[in-house]
């Protein structure tokens, strides 16, 4: 699996396509001279953490969560929550008792 | 000796003996923030009043029943805040343009905590942008000073809060690491900093930065008072399911046992990192506590520049997803208000994660996570703490971050090994530079062996007396 995986080869530059797209995956807007700045800084990152491919990890096994805790439950219980009030009282733009949002559908 | 100089324990002392009031503590870390808060740029908010008002309700509290005090370690204290950590209806803005209006609805658990143990909030505190980075200087509101020269970084993230404590404008203060944001800060201005155990406290109501990592803390004078600190906020919480029910002791308890026969393993990995000056006031810190019975042995760690790596990738994508939810909608202004690092993070982050570099970079990082905990389970069968240099060089210049995409990185790399293995460590102070700068040298134990790392360090602390120097100002 992992040596079929897509690692920038050894000069690993982004293109500016690649940054425009990542900028758009988060919902980034970039104006066109920070594209450049941007890339060159990104790139220079991707560069340090191919150090990474120095180590043999077949055989090892991921950690996601390090004290070994796994499916921790609670009691359903309802506790005193905020009011809607208290939750629409930050939002720049609501009606009634919700928050208005963009359309998603035209 | 000012008031707003005193420790918690001698404020706690002080104010049990009726030898001031609360009020007067205040006004004194008030006054001090007056006077010297415009050059050093600790606070981002300061409550004048409401603090006043707090500290006239302790007063009070210790008129009628003055055992309540007992109960509330805490009580009448001038506490210094984070500002990434919510506090109901005070703005908390994690220094960023994004959330600058941002007044929480709500308290964070170590926010209830502190209150709870009669803490009094003397204000937020500056950090870097989302906690992104080591300087301050990626606030996008100011750069904090260091108290020790106005020309230098303090650190960071947590840099408002080391450099309040540093400055005596506050008694107390709370910071939060991921990889460093406790320990760096606190090696740059000569305080004392503690992470503690991933999990051991509370991160509800934390802005979150990197979900795995994430972990408060308490930024200190001296080590007694971290560990009067973190005993108050530590312990688990029903609104993080990450935190431990393993119970909380009294870290005062065994903190003066002294270093007979506990075993210092010291590693060359991590003293290769660190300037000269550091290296060997450190190796002076190995020998004092050799001199005082600990047995000192050499030791070999996995080289921290793996750490910077995995770090580097864990904490971009858990980033990237934890930005995510930052749209302008509920509360705070929109995306368009992110600084360049936070910008450059969330979009590495994204990278990292999107379809078809998920394997080569983030599970490839956790893999080695793996092996970075491994290797410090192995070095603990040897050894019980593990002494190194704190950050690898003393305060830097104001500038020093800019435009570099991993200062944060190069400065915490002797922190990011321990926070990736969720370890604790203590940070504080055992030397300073030629140029007059305080070094930092940290303790670094298993997990959950905070109440080891609090008695190594009170020792060293009592043996020396770097903790009682103060910058001039």
């Amino acid at each position: 699996m992992e040596k079929k995986s897509k690692v920038k080869s050894q000069k690993s530059k982004l293109t500016e396509g690649e940054v425009v797209h990542v900028a758009n995956l988060a919902h980034l807007a970039l104006a066109p001279k920070e594209i450049k700045k941007i890339r060159d800084q990104l790139s220079e990152v991707l560069d340090y953490v191919k150090i990474l491919q120095q180590v043999d990890t077949v055989k090892i096994v991921p950690t996601s969560q390090v004290t070994g805790l796994k499916d921790v439950f609670r009691e359903d219980s309802v506790q005193p929550s905020l009011s809607v009030k208290d939750s629409l009282s930050e939002s720049k733009n609501s009606e009634g008792e919700k928050f208005k949002v963009k359309s998603i559908f035209q | 000796m000012k008031l707003n100089e005193l420790t918690i324990k001698e404020a706690h002392e002080g104010l049990r003996q009726k030898k001031f009031s609360s009020l007067e503590l205040v006004r004194a870390c008030l006054g001090q923030i007056k006077r010297l808060d415009p050059k050093i740029n600790a606070f981002i908010t300061v409550c004048e009043r409401e603090a006043a008002k707090e500290a006239e309700r302790a007063d009070k509290i210790l008129g009628q029943k003055p055992t309540d005090i007992s109960a509330r370690p805490l009580l009448g204290i001038p506490v210094a805040v984070k500002d990434n950590f919510c506090t109901k209806g005070l703005k908390t803005t994690a220094s960023s343009n994004v959330l600058a209006d941002f007044i929480p609805p709500y308290d964070a658990t170590v926010v209830t905590k502190i209150k709870d143990a009669g803490a009094v909030i003397l204000g937020k505190t500056n950090m870097d942008a989302w906690a992104h980075g080591s300087s301050t200087e990626t606030s996008d509101f100011f750069t904090t000073h260091n108290p020790w020269n106005f020309n230098r970084l303090p650190g960071g993230s947590s840099g408002g809060s080391a450099a309040s404590i540093a400055a005596d404008e506050t008694i107390a203060s709370l910071g939060s690491e991921t990889a460093g944001s406790i320990r760096q800060p606190s090696s740059w201005c000569g305080t004392v900093g503690f992470k503690p155990t991933y999990g051991r406290v509370s991160r509800y109501g934390l802005i979150a930065m990197a979900s795995s990592l994430d972990c408060p803390g308490p930024i200190a004078k001296t080590v007694s008072d971290a560990a009067i600190l973190l005993r108050i906020i530590a312990g688990k919480d029903p609104s993080d399911a990450t935190t431990s029910s393993y119970a909380v002791p009294n870290y005062l308890e065994k903190i003066n046992k002294g270093t007979k026969g506990i075993r210092v393993g010291v590693a060359k990995e991590y003293l290769a990192v660190a300037e000269n000056e550091i290296k060997e006031a450190v190796l002076a810190a190995v020998k004092t506590l050799e001199k005082m019975g600990a047995k000192v042995k050499d030791i070999s760690l996995v080289d921290p520049k793996y750490a910077i790596a995995v770090y580097t990738i864990l904490q971009r994508s858990e980033v990237s997803s934890n930005l995510a939810r930052y749209d302008g909608i509920r509360f705070g202004f929109g995306r368009e208000k992110f600084g360049q690092e936070a910008k450059r993070r969330i979009m590495l982050g994204t990278y990292y994660l999107s379809a078809g570099y998920y394997e080569a970079y983030y599970l490839k990082a956790q893999k080695m996570r793996s092996i970075i905990c491994r290797d410090f389970e192995k070095a603990f069968k040897d050894v019980d703490v593990i002494l190194g240099p704190s950050a690898p060089t003393t305060a830097l210049p104001l500038g020093a971050s800019k435009d570099h995409p991993m200062f944060g990185e190069m400065m915490d790399i002797l922190f990011e090994p321990s926070a990736i293995a969720g370890l604790p460590g203590l940070s504080l102070t055992c030397g300073f530079s030629a140029e007059g700068l305080p070094i930092g040298m940290q303790i670094l134990g298993p997990q959950f062996s905070e109440e080891l790392l609090f008695q190594v360090g009170y020792a060293f602390e009592q043996a020396t007396d770097w903790h009682k120097r103060k910058p001039k100002l």
